[in-house]
């Protein structure tokens, strides 16, 4: 399927916009309903749900990144142009993701 | 020549200013301390990546061959990646780290005294369970120096803000909610707090006042107020 490359351009910061607003929204309910004080194992119930939706969003990330290198179709220049630049928008979005989401990992939840 | 005594003579001026009431950067306590110490360490960041930047605009403009040795694509990478990313996340990370130390997750000291502070438009009032259900205060917050105070905040309608600048960060005062702050005053005295959140028109003159008491006369203190005897 051939997906527009300004759509690729997009795609990597909305899923970013969007992984921010799920993970505050899924981190302030569990701290309403007392996810943070269910444990499984070491780490809480909380914990674990964040840090299943990073690695989720990490995946999604990572398999769009990997399919716009795929892109066969160079038949001009703009295209490949705008192909390499959502490429990079893609690296971009991946490391924004690690850094900016990483406290989830450390810091207190509630 | 003539600079020296003008430096002298300005500097105390100008670190005047830092003092005062409602001055974060004359902290009373090791939280505002931490916060203080945050926005010195941000300044002094500021100070030096702003003169990195100037001096290498002189050296373009004094010696043109400067920086020719990397292309502009480098200097993109190294002015617009290399730098502010390190800085940012040795930033966030030392942000996040003071942010733990001030809701006390990295702390073993014992509460010394726990107090809840109630925001209503425009007014402040304060109970005191440690010492009694029906003990209140309103305008004046009493705690005991040299401890850390535990303080539950909410607001009675509206989102207003607790802010002590010389004590402590400040927390939001949500409607059924309640939000919680650490807070130390390393000696005895009086210090200013305010709404630090825009909450209709009364808003600036919803002011407070905390006394910190010794710890072996805060109990009495608070007594001495419920009792109705003026406490000496």
């Amino acid at each position: 399927m051939r997906v527009s490359p300004f759509i690729q351009i997009l795609t990597g910061f909305i899923i970013w916009s969007a992984a921010f607003l799920l993970l505050y929204a899924t981190q302030a309910t569990g701290c309403h309903l007392g996810w943070h004080e269910l444990d499984i194992g070491p780490v809480s119930v909380l914990r674990l749900l964040l840090t299943t939706i990073f690695v989720l969003v990490l995946a999604l990330l990572g398999g769009l990144f990997w399919s716009a290198r795929q892109v066969k179709d160079r038949s001009a220049d703009t295209s490949e142009t705008l192909t390499q630049i959502a490429t990079t928008v893609h690296i971009a979005a991946i490391v924004s993701t690690l850094i900016t989401f990483s406290g989830l990992f450390w810091l207190t939840l509630c | 020549m003539f600079h020296r005594p003008i430096l002298a003579s300005v500097a105390p001026l100008i670190l005047a200013s830092c003092s005062g009431d409602l001055s974060a950067l004359d902290p009373a306590g090791p939280y505002a301390g931490a916060i203080a110490d945050l926005w010195w360490i941000m300044l002094a960041g500021a100070m030096a990546i702003l003169t990195l930047v100037i001096v290498l605009f002189g050296l373009v403009l004094f010696r043109p061959d400067f920086g020719r040795s990397l292309s502009a694509k480098g200097w993109m990478i190294a002015g617009g990646l290399f730098l502010p990313v390190p800085v940012l996340i040795a930033l966030m990370t030392y942000g996040m780290a003071q942010g733990e130390y001030l809701i006390g997750a990295w702390q073993n000291e014992p509460v010394m005294a726990r107090v809840e502070a109630r925001g209503a438009m425009w007014r402040w009032d304060f109970r005191y369970p440690d010492i009694g259900a029906d003990m209140s205060t309103t305008e004046t917050l009493h705690i005991p120096a040299g401890g850390v105070v535990e303080v539950r905040v909410t607001s009675a309608d509206v989102v207003h803000s607790f802010w002590i600048p010389r004590l402590a960060g400040k927390i939001d005062a949500v409607p059924g909610h309640e939000t919680v702050l650490r807070i130390k005053a390393d000696v005895p005295g009086r210090y200013a707090g305010i709404c630090a959140e825009y909450c209709g028109a009364g808003h600036a003159g919803m002011r407070f006042t905390v006394e910190a008491h010794a710890p072996e006369t805060y109990r009495q203190k608070l007594n001495a107020l419920t009792a109705e005897v003026p406490a000496s």
